[in-house]
């Protein structure tokens, strides 16, 4: 069963519909990327799963359980970072998280070990006897961050965590998210860093107006967004063979050769494309590179949505 | 034009946001249709005689003006403190800096919607006011002047709040500022006067100095002002124009003296807001030594705190913890020390008899003020949460709305404890001087305790169902008026019995059961306290106390208060 489960979900302000059904599925161990422009309804999506908001229709559940009927559950297993979020005035930061720690119900006696972690885990060890109000921006995030895995939650929403991190603490951040999922945790993530969400989510799910445009596996996706993509290949032997195979293979535009290196453009899908590998394999061609441009998430991002607030 | 006033844009912003919402129109109807049921209650009935209904006219009008004085010195400052600080706390604040409005164009945006909704209130109220010209009895010059009165006063108030708005950097201590300065506004130099009429007769004439101080004490305080103003029966002289004069321009300097000052801290540049950067400490000879030199610390704040205890409710712990012990222990420290002195002074003073009726007065003073503090103790308990956008992760955690509601109400019992104290040891001396009535005491007391219960859960409620805590300090003491005076006068002058009237205002009850006579007059001098009266009064109103919390708890699990 998924781990995050949406329903139709649908969520009006006022007349303003920010959600229309809404349908969302992510499985154990996912690192799910929500990305979608500004206004999009990200952070409307992540309040409802996180048993903030209520839903106008729909259900959501987080492991099986239906966040506006059991939130108590819910809370148990769920690590929510907001995307906007204050601090205590007069609180240093061990103190903070102690709270935290006590508020979700942590022994004392685990506390302090789980709090050292969390600290080590988001590289704030050395700040945890200053106060919470005066850190810069991006250590609040760290905070909030540490705030959030402190009860060892099995599903994270995190919304837009990245943002004010320096490039140091996002690449840090990017492995521990990894880590986290190789742990068994389910992850949730929207940012607006499109080139990071690339190489760390598995799926994603683009959101415009409301609406899911397109979800599921990153290469499935680009794959289906983009027809036409770059391929690229280098031969080591037999350049003058694999043109020759290349010119009439079905799929394959805009044929550049440059030497032993060969540019075009392609149509072909993954099976497709491992056929006309084999082929030029078979005819003897020896190849050195063969690679197929996967494109970038933005280039996914331009062409699914269309702008607009 | 707003080429070259960009100030008007602003002004015009502010006063849209104020007046756009339902809320300003809610309080205008609420006001004017208070005034409206007053004066429907209190018509003076004209088969009377002549002199009945004129003495009725006046002492209806008498009211309706101290109220409107009382509201205009208990919202004021409350409304206008939040003017500044609440952009600096949304951050807005440097934005407004970086435009072309100058400072002063700031100030006197601020100002003007700090005064205008109270203004509106009062033109809103001018139909029903009117009315008072074709009543007899009351001397249109007189209403003038106490109308004029009240605008200046709402002025200077205004003036206050957006000082202490334009200082601070927490909309909580800008309104714990901005009650200081009223304060001062309204008794500050009469003390001043009344210390110096003490020393002086030793230089000067007796007659000439008391002669002197009266005449100054109608000046340098409007509520004297305007207690003398309206106060005055017929047949005794009112104050003279030159009066009158002297008291508006006493409250136009003290207006632009904080104007003044307001101004120069908005164009300086901005302070960051303080925090403390020492590491804590854990060594004990140390704290021993910094003891002897921060004698005055309840809780050194540089001590290492222990971890929340297993069992123990986190938010009361936090809010005892890091929320009243920890911060602001200067300001509740000079808070509660004047009121130490207050409460002393004011027993000393009411030493006249040691009559069973002083004794239930002096606890009834006690009780009146005390729940008059009070909802400024409570009024921020969550709003504080909403303004720190902390609501949303507080909501995640396992604590429950139970757990929560009831640290805050906890946390807020803490915070009136010192009140309770300080009134508690103002009756010592009285003691000491033979007014032993133990049932009195032990009455009064209880009262005491089931008042500040219902106050604090009328402004818990408030604070849970308002985002702002201007917006809750208004609310919370609007619930106040309506719960100890409203609906007991309301069913007074419907003709009510006594006995049931009393009854619906706790403190009401406690003045039926003691017996107590307002006025002067003796109304049940030696017949004792009335047990039983009491306690169905006080059971009711505890009663009505935990309902409210109980209610509280339901409608904040129901309705999801989120941050937005
Ligand atoms: N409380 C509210 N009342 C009315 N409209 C709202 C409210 N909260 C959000 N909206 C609207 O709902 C839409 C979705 O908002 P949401 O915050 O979910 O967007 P988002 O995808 O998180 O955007 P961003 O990338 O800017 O964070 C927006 O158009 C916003 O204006
Ligand atoms: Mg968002």
């Amino acid at each position: 069963m998924a781990m995050i489960e949406a329903i139709k979900l649908t969520k009006h302000y006022g007349k303003f519909v920010a959600l229309k059904d809404l349908d969302l599925e992510i499985e154990q161990g996912d690192i799910f990327g929500f990305i979608g422009p500004n206004g999009a309804g990200k952070t409307t999506t992540i309040r409802i799963l996180a048993t903030l908001l209520e839903a106008t229709s729909g259900h959501a559940t987080i492991d099986g359980h239906d966040v506006a009927k059991e939130p108590y559950e819910v809370k148990k297993i769920l690590g929510f970072m907001p995307d906007e979020f204050g601090v205590y005035d007069g609180m240093r930061l061990r103190e903070y998280l102690d709270f935290f720690g006590a508020a979700y119900k942590i022994p004392q006696r685990k506390r302090a070990s789980i709090i050292d972690d969390v600290l080590q885990l988001t590289d704030l060890s050395s700040k945890a006897d200053d106060f919470v109000s005066a850190f810069s921006r991006g250590m609040k995030q760290r905070c909030c961050l540490a705030k959030t895995l402190i009860h060892d939650p099995k599903v994270l929403l995190l919304d837009e965590p990245a943002s004010g991190l320096d490039p140091r603490a996002r690449i840090e951040m990017k492995e521990l998210l990894k880590t986290l999922c190789s742990m068994g945790k389910t992850i949730l993530i929207s940012s607006h860093i499109l080139s990071e969400l690339g190489d760390m989510c598995n799926k994603i799910g683009i959101i415009e107006h409301g609406e899911l445009l397109a979800a599921g596996g990153v290469g499935e996706i680009m794959e289906r967004v983009r027809e036409v993509q770059e391929l690229r290949i280098e031969v080591f032997e037999g350049a003058d063979l694999a043109e020759s195979v290349l010119k009439d293979a079905p799929g394959i535009s805009d044929l550049e050769r440059a030497g032993d290196v060969f540019q075009m453009q392609s149509r072909l899908g993954r099976a497709e494309l491992a056929g006309l590998h084999g082929r030029l394999l078979d005819r003897g061609v020896k190849l050195l590179f063969f690679e197929q441009d996967k494109g970038t998430l933005e280039d996914v991002f331009l062409s699914v949505t269309k702008g607009g607030i | 034009m707003r080429v070259y006033f960009p100030a008007l844009s602003l002004v015009k912003r502010e006063l849209l946001s104020t007046l756009r919402g339902v809320r300003a129109f809610l309080l205008l109807v609420l006001f004017v249709c208070a005034g409206v049921l007053y004066a429907w209650l209190n018509w003076p009935e004209s088969d009377g005689s002549f002199w009945m209904a004129s003495m009725l006219s006046r002492f209806m009008m008498q009211t309706f003006i101290i109220l409107l004085f009382g509201a205009c010195t208990l919202f004021v400052p409350a409304f206008s403190a939040s003017a500044i600080v609440v952009e600096r706390e949304r951050a807005t604040y440097d934005l407004l800096r970086m435009t072309l409005i100058r400072p002063s164009g700031i100030l006197f945006a601020k100002m003007l919607n700090a005064v205008g909704l109270f203004l509106l209130i009062l033109v809103g109220l001018a139909p029903v006011l009117s009315v008072a010209f074709f009543l007899i009895g009351v001397d249109p010059v007189q209403m003038g002047q106490a109308l004029a009165i009240i605008v200046a006063t709402t002025i200077a108030c205004a003036a206050a709040g957006v000082l202490s708005s334009a200082m601070f950097n927490r909309t909580l201590f800008a309104m714990g500022a901005s009650y200081v300065l009223v304060i001062m506004l309204m008794i500050g130099p009469l003390i001043l006067v009344y210390l110096a009429s003490a020393i002086a007769p030793f230089f000067v004439s007796v007659r000439a100095v008391f002669g002197s101080v009266e005449y100054l004490a109608t000046v340098v305080s409007p509520v004297v002002t305007m207690i003398t103003l309206v106060g005055t029966s017929i047949g005794t002289k009112g104050l003279s124009g030159t009066q009158i004069l002297l008291s508006l321009c006493y409250q136009a300097v003290f207006a632009l003296s904080c104007l003044g000052v307001a101004l120069y801290f908005i164009r300086r540049p901005q302070r960051p807001m303080k925090v403390e950067d020492s590491k804590p400490i854990d060594n004990r000879s140390i704290l021993a030594q910094r003891k002897l030199t921060w004698p005055f610390y309840i809780i050194d704040p540089l001590r290492r705190k222990k971890p929340i205890e297993d069992g123990r409710n986190a938010m009361l712990v936090r809010e005892m913890r890091w929320g009243l012990l920890n911060r602001g222990t200067t300001l509740i420290r000079v808070f509660y020390c004047s009121f130490v002195v207050y409460f002393f002074s004011g027993a000393v003073a009411s030493i006249d008899a040691r009559s069973f009726d002083t004794m239930g007065r002096w606890m009834l003073i006690q009780i009146v003020l005390t729940i008059i503090i009070a909802p400024a103790l409570m009024a921020n308990v969550f709003t504080k949460e909403y303004e720190l956008r902390n609501v949303d992760m507080l909501r995640m955690t396992l604590l429950r709305p139970r757990e929560m509601i009831l640290g805050k109400l906890f946390a807020g019992y803490m915070s009136v404890v010192p009140l309770v104290a300080a009134a508690v040891l103002s009756c010592l001396p009285l003691i000491a001087l033979g007014a032993r009535n133990w049932t009195m005491l032990g009455v009064g007391y209880a009262t005491l305790l089931i008042c500040v219960s219902v106050s604090l859960s009328l402004t818990l409620t408030a604070s849970i169902f308002t985002r702002r805590t201007a917006a809750a300090l208004v609310l919370g003491y609007s619930l106040s008026v309506v719960v100890f005076i409203g609906l007991w006068y309301v069913a007074a002058a419907l003709g009510a019995s006594d006995d049931f009237a009393y009854m619906l205002s706790p403190v009401g009850s406690y003045v039926r059961s003691a017996n107590l006579s307002l006025f002067g007059g003796y109304a049940g001098r030696g017949q004792g306290v009335r047990l039983e009266y009491w306690f169905y009064a006080m059971g009711m109103w505890a009663s009505v106390a935990a309902t409210l919390i109980a209610a509280s708890i339901i409608l904040f699990t129901r309705f999801r208060m989120t941050d937005r």
